[in-house]
This record gives C-alpha cells, structure tokens and sequence, in this order.
C-alpha cells in the first residue's frame, strides 16, 4: 500500500531568481508547483510507487517562473512536466500512465481489462468536472451542474465493491481526481456552505479512505492558502468592462455589411 | 409587401453573427443596431423583456430572440432558398442536438478561456478542446454538419472559429493540430460570402482578447 513513510524534506522553490539545475544528466527530475493540483496528480504517483530517490522533485514558482524553464526545459511552460531519459513531456494524465509503465513500484492500473476500460472513461470525465466545478466558484448560489458532477462520481463508485476506491483498489483514477475534489470541497464548503459529500455516501467515502493513503497526505497543502488564492482569483469581479461602445444607434443602414 | 428586418446585436456577438449568417444565407437585406450591453436601448429591453439580451430580430415589428429560435425562424420564413435543415425528422433533431450542445458546452468552455485565469482557464481550454473534438467524430469526412449543403450545425458553431485563429495566434492552444478535420470545415465555411462578410476581422478579436486579458491579470 503506501509506501515512503518518512515525510521528505521538501527542496525550495525556484523563482525567476534560480539557476537552471543542469539539464539532461541522466536524473529523472519532475517539475512541479507545491499548489498546483494538475502537478499534485504526478507528483502523488511519485511517491505512490516509492520513487522518491528516483525521481527528483524540482518545484517552480508560478507566479514568478524561471525563465530556463520555458525556454530550456518545458516549452509548454506548464507543470508538471518529466525530464527523464533526455526527453520532456508533460501532461499531467499522460505523465500518470508514463510514469506506470516505465517506473518500479506499485502498479498505477489494475489488471483487468473491464476495470481498465472503466478508468479511461473516468479520466477522460475529470477534465468536465474540473471545468465545470471551476466556472461554479464566482456564483454565489452553487448552480445545479455541480450536484451533476458529483452525483455522476458518486454512482462511478458504486461500480466495483471490491474497495471503497474508483476501481476498488487506489489507482491513478483516484489520484487523478484527489487535488480536484479536496479543493472544490473545501471552497464550497468555506464560502458556499455546501459540502459535495453531503447526501453522496460513497464519495464521502471515498475522501475519508484518501486521507489514509500517505503518498497522497505528503503532497496536501495548507487549505486555508488554497482558498485565499481562490478568493484572489476567481471571487472579486473580474468580468472584462468593455470599453464603452459608442453610445448612440447606428442609423438603419439597409446593407449586408455590419456597422 | 415592404419587409421590415431588424437586428439588435454586438459586434463581438457569436449569437448575433448566426442570425446575420443565417439571414445572408437567405440573401435577405436587414437593418443592424448596435447595442450598448452597459446601456441598453428602450427597443431591446421592449423587445426581450424576459432575457434583456441580444441578438433579436424583429421581423415586421415582432421580436424573435434566443439565436437558435431566430436562425429556425429564419429557414421557416424564407423557404425558397438555402435551407438550414433537412426534412427528415430524425436528421432535424440530430442537428438540433447538436447545436444545443455548442450552447450548452462549447460556449460556457470557451466563456472560461476568455475570462478565467489559472487551472479553471486551463481546465476550461481542456474542455473545449474535447467538445470540438466530438463534433469532429460528428462531422467525420462530409463537407458540412449536414451533408453537402451549410446548414443549421454549421451555422450553429462556425461563428466561434475567429476565436480558434486567435488562440493560434496567441500562442495558447492550436485547434488546427488537435482538431485537423475540423480545421478544414472552417475554411471551408469562411470561404462562404455570407460568413466572411457576418464574421469580424480577427484582428479585431485578438485585440479584444488581449485587453480582457490585461484586466484580468491585474
């Protein structure tokens, strides 16, 4: 089960400041940014599958990004990205299923061709939850869609009842969907009173048997630092004011042209 | 009898660009407000009292809103020429399918991308992508959503492609590399004269973009 105990000393962050680490000298490095959920799902497996000494982990500010990085690493300039075997690839769901196939460790997948086929469709729906749970943050009533989501993971579950996990057992289904869900549960909870687990058995469940999974508790950062970041972003008002538009009516201009 | 066809709308419109589509298509001519969304005129808010919103077409002194609604309108009025849909029932409801899809996820994802910031843009650009990608599995290898002739679906989305050119442009994300196929329905679509002269320059969008943008990071 989880593996690597001993909580790591966590390396500090590179900022515009840092110098690049050499490039392309035989270590696996895995960039990452300590809050940013995409770069929590790689960085899970990781230590899931024990590959702390095999991996390095070389967290970046985002807000201040180094400009190596872009321009010598990861042109995509996102993370996380994987420097491994002379190449770069990023993409955190990629990467998860990279990482399964060329590392040691605790395998990421069950075996089994139903269950399989099960996580794709899973996966393949985490980019809709996300996108749809985000766009909800800035209205103050939590709209309709949100419930729809998580209805949808919490019948998802209910599939296999060989585990209380995605595919019974934890796999990169779970830690696909784990940085996502602990951040929509903790801003709705905080600044909309609502609580997705509510009335959702199974999920609730499932958040309790996540916190039990130590490659997953050693990548959790202080809640209360996510949501005011949320806050930051996504809660004062932001809508673009157009420039005003020219304030009077266009005569009637009988032609197919526009203005 | 003199017709009387009148559209309110935006520059920037998707909505507003289907219905001026959707009319040139029908080599209709048609008299163009445009509105100010921060002060709407007394003639908007009569027109669409339940949604305030545009586009509207008023068509002989009556309000149509809703885009979609207007676009049927549209094919239901001028019936001798280019129609929108098939006659087919299930062909029909295919399409309209679809084009409530475009509505219903296309729209709010791309809404993300322009207006959010952080993961929910990036999650909302992942989103996009993958709804484009389906409509691709739609439109497999016809020359439009609904065979030979530009029709109802293709009216429905073609007013979002200025926005892949800007994204191109951008830098952000490439729909040229992600959704080839799709790609070549859209030149295929602005090469149509109603829709090069219905659709704003992109330069115009990149700069919209850009100062959205601006606003947002600060």
């Amino acid at each position: 089960m989880a593996t690597g105990k001993l909580q790591e000393v966590l390396p500090p962050v590179l900022d515009s400041t840092s110098e690049q680490p050499t490039l392309f000298d035989g270590t696996t490095r895995m960039y990452v940014t300590y809050t940013c959920p995409y770069a929590q799902r790689t960085w899970i497996a990781r230590n899931y599958k024990g590959l702390q000494d095999k991996i390095k982990l070389v967290p970046i500010n985002l807000q201040n990004r180094p400009t190596w990085y872009k321009e010598k690493v990861y042109p995509g300039n996102k993370v996380p990205s994987l420097e491994h075997n002379n190449e770069v690839k990023g993409e955190s769901l990629d990467l998860l299923k990279y990482i399964d196939s060329n590392f040691e460790g605790p395998a990421l997948l069950p075996d089994d061709p139903a269950k399989e086929e099960f996580a794709e469709e899973l996966l393949s729906y985490s980019d809709t939850f996300n996108s749809v749970n985000y766009r909800s943050f800035p209205q103050e009533t939590v709209p309709d869609e949100v419930g729809a989501t998580c209805d949808h993971l919490e019948s998802a579950l209910s599939k296999f009842d060989d585990g209380p996990f995605f595919l019974g057992q934890f796999s990169m289904v779970d830690i696909a969907y784990a940085p996502f869900i602990e951040r929509f549960q903790n801003f709705f909870l905080e600044l909309r009173k609502y609580d997705i687990a509510t009335g959702r058995p199974k999920l609730a469940a499932w958040i309790e048997e996540l916190k039990k999974i130590d490659a997953y508790t050693q990548t959790v950062q202080d809640p209360k630092v996510l949501l005011e970041g949320y806050k930051k972003r996504y809660l004062h008002d932001r809508r673009a004011i157009s420039k005003p538009s020219i304030i009077r009516r266009v005569p009637l201009c009988r032609s197919l042209s526009q203005e | 009898m003199v017709e009387s066809i009148h559209i309110l709308s935006t520059w920037k419109s998707l909505f507003g660009h289907r219905v001026q589509i959707a009319l040139a298509e029908k080599g209709v001519e048609f008299e163009y407000t445009k509105e100010d969304l921060s002060n709407k005129s007394p003639l908007l808010l009569q027109s669409n009292p339940v949604h305030k919103k545009i586009p509207v077409l008023i068509h002989n002194g009556r309000p149509i809103c809703e885009s979609l609604i207007i676009v049927e309108y549209i094919d239901e009025v001028w019936t001798d020429r280019s129609p929108f849909l098939p006659k087919d029932p299930y062909q029909r409801a295919n399409a309209r399918f679809w084009a409530d899809y475009v509505d219903k996820k296309v729209y709010p994802s791309w809404v993300g991308i322009l207006r959010s910031t952080g993961e929910a843009r990036e999650a909302a650009r992942k989103e996009f992508i993958e709804c484009l990608k389906l409509l691709e599995g739609e439109l497999k290898d016809k020359p439009f959503f609904g065979g030979d002739t530009f029709g109802f679906l293709d009216i429905a989305l073609i007013t979002f492609s200025g926005w892949f050119y800007v994204y191109k442009i951008d830098g952000y994300f490439n729909v040229e590399e992600e959704c080839p196929t799709l790609m070549r329905w859209v030149r295929r679509c602005r090469e149509r004269e109603s829709v090069s002269k219905m659709l704003p320059e992109t330069s115009k969008l990149y700069d919209f973009m850009v100062s959205t943008r601006k606003k947002l990071e600060t």
